[in-house]
């Protein structure tokens, strides 16, 4: 264990293990794994963000984000705003600060449509003593395609290249 | 490890003597991001004035939580 960033999101897969969360790790994290690793940068500014983003996609279904939010309190969120929220699935996106990174997890992913299709088709790594699951390949391509921002086209052409014969087992 | 000290007559040499490129396992994928993610933070955080995105331009409802004091 070498730093802050790898530690806290040790912290935050255990626990949602731990309470039985389904989600999965999504954008720029994603995208680093399959081999672009890209640096997010400040929109015209032309410097390094600060705060980076980890993205979970988590399954948009009661019980699961009731899952989240105890998950979140076991870690030591306040989630006291939660009590009397009514869940949506399509807006319900909850933001964490964790230092140097924000993790966001998001019950929606633009281009996708069922959760537990790509739950299934998605990869599976142990990590630090956790189970991580990562959005398959060709699942973070379709994501990225109906994105269509700049960023995402620019990802989609690296991860291309890196991967000419699409995702390696 | 005792780094080893290779010289080259020429760009063209250093190249043909690299060694095959190894296949990270996942594990090791993995920690490569996060490592390069803390690294950029740290390195950001060095800057006098850091640079933090502007959600405004986030078109998204984020509900914002907080840690307990």
């Amino acid at each position: 264990m070498s730093n802050e960033l790898r530690e806290s999101l040790r912290k935050l897969c255990e626990a949602l293990n731990q309470n039985s969360v389904q989600c999965m790790l999504v954008g720029g994290v994603a995208v680093g794994f399959y081999g672009y690793e890209r640096q997010s940068i400040v929109k015209d500014l032309g410097r390094p963000e600060l705060v980076h983003d980890i993205d979970f996609w988590y399954n948009p279904t009661i019980t699961n984000f009731t899952n989240l939010v105890q998950a979140l309190k076991t870690l030591g969120v306040d989630t006291e705003s939660l009590s009397d929220y009514v869940f949506d699935p399509n807006k319900t996106f909850l933001r964490i600060p964790f230092g140097t990174f924000r993790a966001e997890f998001l019950p929606s992913m633009p281009g996708l449509e069922s959760f537990t299709t790509c739950f299934k088709r998605a990869k599976r790594i142990k990590f630090d003593g956790n189970e991580l699951v990562i959005i398959g390949y060709d699942d973070l391509i379709v994501n990225k395609k109906t994105l269509g921002r700049d960023v995402d086209r620019q990802d989609i052409e690296q991860l291309q290249k890196r991967n000419p014969r699409g995702p390696q087992p | 490890m005792k780094p080893k000290v290779v010289l080259y007559e020429s760009f063209e040499e250093k190249k043909s003597i690299a060694e095959e490129p190894v296949r990270l396992t996942d594990q090791e994928a993995f920690a490569r991001v996060l490592d390069l993610l803390d690294f950029n933070a740290a390195l950001s955080a060095q800057n006098e004035n850091p640079v933090v995105r502007n959600d405004d331009l986030d078109n998204i409802q984020w509900i914002e939580l907080k840690w307990h004091e």
